[in-house]
């Protein structure tokens, strides 16, 4: 342990608590305890000092307990002659000092003055996806993000853990040139690692420098800015907290759990960029605690021997001194490095285009006035198409562009475009078809300055200026294809080859053949039921997250993830037999209405590890499914109105449940058994399974608005299928009703078929 | 043009620059500030012309940061009785490893 670290993050430690108690004293004075403390859209109240401490502080007075804990925590600076161990006087402290942080970050939104305002400044995508109160300029933004909100964490879930989305950097400070800090960040897009900005050094931060240098910042980019100090850096550490609380079914006050849940499940680090103050070592020395190693770029002492950390604790590596002719190198470098320290698994396919590739591009925009050509939409058609084919018909690696390139077309302007990719090997089959063809979607996404959206014959791309200044063309739809199948897909694809297809004869004969193959898909899938197979699979995924959940995945009923329906757990089980997706034998039928099964019984017995007994597949009324954390829906029952409501993960707003989703959520997740509750996908909502046992879609009384919206057409053919062709327009939304009383008016003056349904208790 | 680097013990965080920076840069005559909250001190920049080092002091002590005055505040101090006053309050110092942690040592599968 050094001794002058030591000496610097208590010493911080004991004036941010100080600090933090002035602060606490002048809010008591100016606001009255009974002020209102709340960060946005959690229900995690300050989710550190609540995972921590079991408290949850809802108002000003309740910050007072906190900072006496702060303060026990506290030690003296180690003496300069009597030198004794101080690791754990230097740890408490690190704890003392993330208290006090996140107690001046809920004053701090108690006075307006978080999120952060920073003018000019938009996220991308937007922040008023669940914080609409923060868009406040004209156009949207002027604030920094501040905290991340449950949504989108819990959004971000399923990609944690199946390490799409390897872990977490806390980046504090300011690199040491906007060329550096870009470098950086793209390092750590390029390897999916979501980033987090806070800090500055001589007022700069590194959030500055992106901006100035035109990087997108927001949730889709993964590019997440909190503030533009080193307290902002609690949000991050929030964000572990959460992940303990709500996908590791841990419970406020287990501090010591939580830590340790972070240390081997949560893959995430400190970069410290530039001079490194007093404040910067104590939360260092918090994030230590969590088993977060620090990097820094400038000199300063390092701790190297293993222990509360899996590997080294703090680890310098002086910018000047990294080996690299350009600032690229040199980022490559220190990233490669703080990989390396924290020991995060990270799998890169190389795939060879003049672009940056990987998720974290997955959510980039291509505006209309940034766009080189589009493919599809308004005015032009695309479709994409997989296809098996006997293994001596493709040619592995062979890309074809049959027809002319986008180089004649206006700029702005639109082309039809046929993707068909054909695959053979061994192991393929065809029901396997449409599962890899969905992933076209994510493998095109992927690249920087492309955007893809929809599927089968409504696909729509678009290239940007940007990304075809670069030279990106056709071509290179082709090479990401080839080595993305390759990558992902190589234990079922032995061959893969991609044709382009811009030749109008050629495009309408491919069009016509792959609508022959959409039909006879869409036939396929809708014979395929639970009657009608004998294995079920599990997605034990989450399991790196929440232990104890296990997803029964059946025909009718997908995960509640949304990622993985039956087929695609079938294709991840031929792909890794020893995989999250197991085959699951029903066994014997004990109840075909409830869906008990003794081979599914069997199962989740172990797959849980004894905590639960039995699941009834259709029934939320009686050993409903467990849930992870990362559902698109919530589904709870109303006693008062015989009915569930659904609520959507995008939906902020107040339920008739009297609680938010957020809330909610901490009902459903963490592998818990709550009969009433259930998290689900939400094209569950469409199968004939939901919820069968407890009379169906019927029964659903309230649902967001969103899920009205957006999946308008397919709940408008559930409501015929149920006999009720104006049912939807029977079900309450947050528009119409937020409480038992409004939903119960409206539900008889709509005379909801579920009023006169037998009681669902 | 003139420089001038003062000490401000009350300079030891980030969020402390902000302010320290808000203040100096809207003082008309200074043309470059670099405030170091790892080294407690402000290195400023100005014009003698229109500026004066005294004028800058003054405008760093109304924004809460005197020039050469306070210290970082330590709210735990050694006792004539003890170094760190909180071993008093635990009835002995544990050097032993934590038990559960050693029946975790390894074990990180179950977490």
């Amino acid at each position: 342990m050094s001794r002058y670290i030591a000496t610097r993050a208590i010493r911080g430690a004991n004036a941010i608590v100080a600090e933090a108690e002035a602060l606490l004293q002048k809010a008591l004075a100016e606001k009255g305890p009974d002020a209102p403390v709340a960060f946005t859209n959690t229900a995690y109240y300050l989710p550190v000092i609540y995972g921590l401490l079991g408290h949850p502080v809802s108002k000003i007075g309740d910050l007072v307990p906190v900072i006496e804990h702060a303060k026990s925590l506290l030690h003296p600076p180690p003496d300069e002659k009597w030198w004794v161990p101080y690791l754990g006087e230097t740890l408490d402290c690190g704890m003392a000092t993330l208290l006090a942080c996140e107690a001046i970050e809920g004053i701090r939104f108690a006075y307006g003055e978080q999120p952060e305002r920073y003018p000019g400044f938009r996220m991308t995508g937007g922040a008023a996806f669940t914080s609409p109160e923060f868009e406040k300029e004209e156009g949207g933004g002027g604030y920094l993000n501040g905290p991340i909100d449950d949504i989108q964490l819990r959004s971000w879930g399923i990609q944690l853990v199946d390490g799409r989305m390897p872990g977490f950097a806390a980046i504090v400070g300011a690199a040491h040139s906007n060329a550096a800090a870009v470098a950086i960040v793209r390092e750590l897009q390029r390897r999916n690692i979501l980033v987090f900005l806070c800090g500055n050094v001589n007022g700069r931060s590194i959030i500055d420098q992106l901006h100035e240098e035109g990087v997108e910042m927001g949730y889709d980019t993964y590019i997440v800015p909190f503030g533009r100090d080193t307290i902002a850096a609690i949000y991050a550490l929030g964000v572990a907290n959460r992940a303990a609380l709500a996908f590791g079914g841990l419970k406020p006050g287990q501090a010591r759990e939580i830590l340790l849940y972070n240390k081997y499940r949560v893959f995430a680090f400190v970069l410290a960029l530039g001079e490194v103050d007093d404040l910067k070592y104590a939360a260092a020395a918090g994030a230590i605690s969590y088993g977060f190693p620090v990097i820094a770029d400038t000199v300063i002492p390092q701790i190297l021997p293993t222990g509360v950390t899996r590997y080294e604790h703090v680890v310098s590596m002086p910018w000047n001194e990294i080996e690299g002719a350009t600032e690229e190198e040199k980022a490559a470098r220190l990233v490669q490095k703080c990989i390396e320290v924290r020991g995060v698994k990270v799998k890169i396919t190389e795939v060879p285009i003049p672009v940056p590739y990987g998720s974290a591009f997955e959510g980039e925009v291509v505006r209309k006035a940034d766009m080189r050509v589009e493919f599809g939409g308004r005015h032009s058609r695309a479709f994409e198409y997989l296809r098996m084919v006997p293994m001596e018909e493709v040619e592995d690696g062979k890309i074809e562009v049959i027809g002319p390139g986008f180089e004649d077309v206006p700029v702005g302007g639109a082309m039809d475009l046929g993707i068909v990719v054909e695959v053979a090997g061994r192991k393929m089959q065809e029901d396997f078809e449409p599962v890899l063809e969905r992933q076209i979607h994510y493998f095109i996404n992927g690249a920087s300055g492309v955007q893809h959206i929809g599927q089968r014959d409504i696909a729509w791309i678009r290239i940007s200026k940007a990304a075809a200044e670069k030279g990106f063309n056709l071509r290179h739809f082709g090479d990401i294809l080839y080595a993305r199948f390759h990558a992902d897909f190589g234990a079922i694809v032995d061959k893969v080859q991609v044709k382009i297809i811009t030749d109008p004869a050629l495009h309408a004969e491919w069009l016509q053949k792959a609508r022959e193959a959409y039909d006879r898909r869409n036939r396929r899938l809708a014979d395929l039921t639970d009657e009608a197979v004998d294995t079920f699979y599990s997605c034990i995924l989450c399991q790196s997250f929440a232990p104890t959940h296990c997803c029964v995945i059946s025909p009718q009923r997908l995960g509640l993830c949304g990622a993985y329906n039956w087929l695609d757990c079938k294709a991840s089980y031929e792909i890794n037999p020893t995989g999250p997706n197991q085959p699951i034998q029903k066994g014997q039928c004990l109840d075909p209405v409830k869906g008990y099964f003794t081979g599914v019984n069997e199962y989740v017995r172990v797959a849980s590890q004894g905590k639960v007994d039995q699941v009834a597949v259709y029934s939320i009324m009686e050993n409903p499914m467990t849930a992870c954390g990362c559902f698109e829906c919530i589904v709870m029952v109303i006693p008062e109105a015989n009915g569930v409501m659904v609520v959507s993960r995008e939906d902020p707003s107040m339920t008739p449940a009297g609680m938010t989703f957020s809330t909610l959520a901490g009902m459903a997740g963490g592998g818990l058994q709550t009969p009433g509750v259930m998290g689900v996908g939400k094209y569950y909502l469409t199968s004939p399974k939901f919820i069968s046992a407890d009379g169906g879609f019927k029964r659903v009384v309230w649902m967001s608005s969103f899920l009205k919206q957006t999946m308008a057409e397919e709940l408008k053919k559930v409501c015929e299928r149920e006999g009720d062709p104006d049912l939807l327009d029977k079900i309450a939304d947050e528009t119409i009703c937020t409480d038992v009383e409004g939903l119960l008016a409206y539900l008889t003056e709509k005379e909801h078929p579920a009023l006169t349904m037998p009681p669902i208790f | 043009m003139e420089k001038v680097v003062l000490d401000v013990p009350l300079l030891w965080a980030d969020h402390h620059v902000l302010k320290v920076r808000q203040a100096l840069t809207q003082l008309d005559g200074v043309e470059d500030v670099y405030a170091s909250s790892a080294w407690k001190q402000v290195l400023v920049k100005y014009d003698p012309a229109k500026v004066d080092r005294a004028r800058i002091e003054q405008v760093l002590a109304q924004a809460g940061y005197p020039v050469g005055q306070g210290q970082t505040p330590i709210l735990v101090e050694p006792t004539e009785k003890r170094r760190d006053p909180r071993w008093g309050a635990m009835d002995f110092r544990m050097s032993q490893t934590y038990r559960a942690d050693i029946e975790m040592s390894g074990d990180f599968r179950k977490w």
